[in-house]
């Protein structure tokens, strides 16, 4: 109770701060809440360029985000398996992972468009491989974590490799699995947004690069509104879901 | 009696998640000088809270402490404690973990190194100045934990189960020796511990507390000094004391 | 680079310790030579400026870092490295403010945290095409602005859980035994903080520098992401990698040197407490 009174509270002087600078500095630079709002109900209702509505660009970006998201998901949780379990996998994937993570986003996302002409797989190939290294390292941690002494228990028993890891490592990493898909979440519709604001026509990039060319400050806030509410809904109700799922764990 | 610790009215209560939540209220506590009163009750009603009222590490909503006759800010007497766990900083050598305390009770640079060799060889830690926490076993962390409550010269021992975590052997041996060292120093220890059997072995007087954090019984320890720990005597006096005791905690 | 330390005795490598690190295995030059392998195969599926085989990409590489290509490498790599190093010095102590505020009080959650969770969301591009519109094409300022506002929420982050994990026991006993703010600073909060806040260096400098590059080409005059946008314009994507592979060189060295720095700095741990951490974007 204390803690939603608190967070309500940050809201309203966001709000205030943001009608004031408002104010200060002008509809050009930093239009007002009112303003932004207006111009979101207008792009959702009516439509932007070719008269497609903010909702269109939510729905192809959101599109995007859930195959690359399960994608990574699949890629991630494999090879953090793997390397768990197996030294061998360890080894063969744990000597290039550092790199895969050093890799500069702008630099996969780039050269991928270029090489797959900006298609809708090339968005899909660009932000996998981006996010994957990120929550491959994730379930890894967890995957080293698994208790010894239940493995152990399993050998006693002569369990065998698959049900090992079906039995054992699945279920002791699937909080972190969990995890590292809401982390992954988080991190690929950032990158998304910034594959399509490369060239594609449709998307939330897409609006976001539309809309600077134009220099419309108004437009970019109306969007960025859209995809923050939408990006913190998810993630709260992710959040929910996931904390209900394992509230047996204590 | 107006000299040693006393502490009257005391009351604590705790913000919790469902509201306040009161762990003792008007308690009244007297440590005559140079006695060993220990306090007596099962885990959670609030025995570890009395110390920590008396030494100001817990805020009292009400009450007063008066040391030596007068009133007195709680913990700014002298004093020194040992807890539970020996609470000792794993990346600074036994000796320095000494020193920060020493530091603290504002012991003056060229009195230290010798006080700090004193008491290590009383704890029989003679060889361990220069070790880190990590190299020793539990007991002589313990040791270590008893040797820098005294070496800050306290006018009061606070001890927080300190024994609650060792062997029985280990335990019996710290047990004798700290008789030992009190022995020689003559202050007031107040003691905390669900511990029957250690509490009639080490106390001058004992006071049980209830889960509801009152006392509901006392009673003197008509044993003489030094005490032996294998007189049958003690064992009588227990089994007479916890009659008393487990009756009404039910 | 697992970030084990994988140690014989507690904490203090051997010499056989630190040779067992130091031996490549024979598994981890297959698949290095297999990842090798797949380049190569892989780019004669396109052509050489598009995708360069890895002599072509040498030659690239050296093109760029002898200068005679279009851009001064010194000029570029330079502006841009200042920018990631104000950047990241802003940022970590905005976020070590936050982080601790956060870390220590109960109420400075509440109310700092919201406000950090709703940064963690936006992106990027978005600050970068803001940070045009309001402060103009100027030569550093909107990437600097881009890099603080992005890094530091995962910094504060960072820096809040690891001062939720200092031992609030310890705390107490340095209470217990009268000691000053500054005794309790430097004996108990930071030796415990030590890991946290070289993680947390590292993680900043990872993400700043792929920031800096993305806000570059929105939002900068000169810089690798410039450089980076001129050539995806000309769509010559073999040169966009080769200015990629010293930035990627670069990090592993100021990784490596940190990793020395804190392994150095907390001999007292035991093993496989310097960890790796992820660092996204």
């Amino acid at each position: 109770m204390r803690r939603a009174l608190r967070v309500g509270l940050t809201l309203l002087a966001f709000l205030v701060a943001w009608e004031a600078g408002a104010l200060a500095l002008g509809p050009e630079s930093l239009p007002s809440p009112r303003l932004v709002a207006a111009r979101l109900a207008e792009v959702t209702a009516t439509g932007g360029p070719r008269d497609r509505s903010a909702l269109y660009h939510l729905g192809r970006s959101l599109a995007r985000v859930a195959v690359v998201s399960v994608l990574g998901l699949a890629l991630s949780t494999a090879l953090g398996l793997a390397m768990g379990v197996d030294d061998r996998a360890e080894r063969v994937v744990a000597v290039w992972l550092p790199f895969w993570m050093t890799v500069p986003t702008l630099v996969v996302i780039l050269v991928v468009m270029v090489l797959l002409d900006f298609s809708e797989p090339a968005v899909v190939v660009g932000v996998t491989f981006v996010a994957t290294p990120f929550a491959t390292a994730n379930v890894w941690e967890g995957a080293r974590a698994v208790d010894p002494a239940l493995l152990e228990m399993a050998r006693a028993f002569d369990v065998g490799r698959w049900g090992v890891v079906r039995e054992v490592y699945l279920p002791a990493t699937l909080p972190q699995v969990v995890g590292s898909f809401r982390y992954l979440l988080g991190m690929v519709w950032k990158v998304v947004v910034l594959a399509e604001t490369f060239g594609l026509q449709a998307g939330l990039g897409a609006m976001f690069r539309f809309w600077f060319n134009q220099g419309d400050v108004t437009a970019i806030l109306a969007y960025l509104s859209l995809f923050v509410v939408v990006m913190v809904g998810l993630q709260y109700a992710l959040g929910a879901a996931s904390d209900r799922l394992f509230a047996w764990r204590g | 009696m107006t000299a040693g610790l006393e502490g009257a009215d005391l009351t604590v209560r705790f913000e919790g998640e469902d509201g306040p939540f009161t762990v003792f209220e008007g308690l009244d506590i007297h440590v005559d000088p140079g006695e060993f009163l220990t306090v007596m009750g099962p885990s959670g009603c609030g025995k570890t809270t009395v110390l920590n009222a008396l030494a100001g590490l817990v805020p009292l909503e009400r009450g007063t402490v008066r040391y030596d006759g007068e009133a007195v800010e709680p913990g700014s007497f002298s004093y020194g404690y040992v807890f539970q766990e020996p609470r000792l900083l794993d990346w600074r050598t036994v000796a320095e973990n000494l020193a920060f305390a020493l530091r603290g009770a504002g012991v003056p640079e060229p009195e230290r190194r010798p006080r700090i060799e004193e008491w290590l060889e009383r704890v029989g830690l003679g060889d361990e100045a220069d070790s880190y926490p990590r190299e020793l076993s539990g007991g002589m962390r313990q040791r270590v934990g008893v040797a820098r409550a005294l070496a800050v010269d306290p006018e009061v021992l606070f001890m927080d189960e300190p024994f609650s975590s060792l062997d029985d052997v280990t335990g019996r041996g710290l047990r004798r020796d700290l008789l030992d060292l009190w022995a020689e120093t003559g202050k007031e220890v107040l003691f905390v511990t669900h511990d029957l059997r250690e509490a009639v072995t080490l106390s001058d007087r004992v006071l049980f507390m209830g889960e509801d954090g009152a006392f509901f019984d006392g009673a003197e320890i008509p044993h003489g000094r030094p005490r032996d720990f294998d007189d049958p005597a003690l064992g009588e006096t227990e089994r007479r004391l916890g009659e008393r005791f487990f009756a009404e905690l039910g | 680079m697992t970030g084990e330390t994988g140690t014989a005795r507690g904490g203090r490598s051997t010499a056989l310790d630190r040779a067992r690190r130091a031996a490549p295995r024979p598994l981890s030059v297959a698949s290095v030579l297999a990842v090798l392998a797949a380049w190569q195969l892989l780019s004669l599926a396109f052509p050489p400026y598009r995708f360069p085989g890895l002599v072509r990409l040498a030659e690239n590489v050296v093109v760029v870092l002898t200068g005679t290509g279009e851009f001064d490498p010194l000029v570029q790599y330079g502006v841009t490295l200042g920018r990631v190093a104000v950047g990241f010095l802003l940022s970590f102590a905005l976020a070590a403010a936050w982080g601790f505020a956060m870390g220590v009080s109960p109420a400075a959650e509440d109310y700092l945290g919201v406000p950090l969770f709703t940064l963690l969301t936006v992106p990027s591009v978005v600050w970068a095409f803001l940070g045009v519109l309001w402060f103009g094409l100027t030569d550093h300022l909107v990437p600097v602005f881009v890099v603080v506002l992005v890094v530091f929420p995962y910094l504060a982050v960072n820096l809040w859980e690891g001062v939720e994990a200092v031992d609030g026991r310890l705390v107490e006993m340095a209470r217990a035994f009268d000691a000053t703010t500054v005794e309790t600073w430097r004996h108990v909060y930071l030796p415990q903080l030590l890991p946290t806040l070289f993680a947390t260096t590292r993680l900043g400098l990872a993400i700043a520098w792929k920031l800096s590059l993305i806000a570059e080409v929105f939002g900068a005059p000169t810089g690798v992401g410039v450089v980076v946008k001129y050539h995806f314009e000309n769509f010559d994507t073999g040169l966009v990698i080769a200015w990629a592979v010293p930035v990627m060189l670069l990090m592993f060295g100021v990784e490596w040197l940190l990793r020395r720095a804190e392994r150095r700095a907390t001999r007292w741990r035991p093993a496989a407490a310097v960890g790796r951490e992820v660092a996204p974007e």
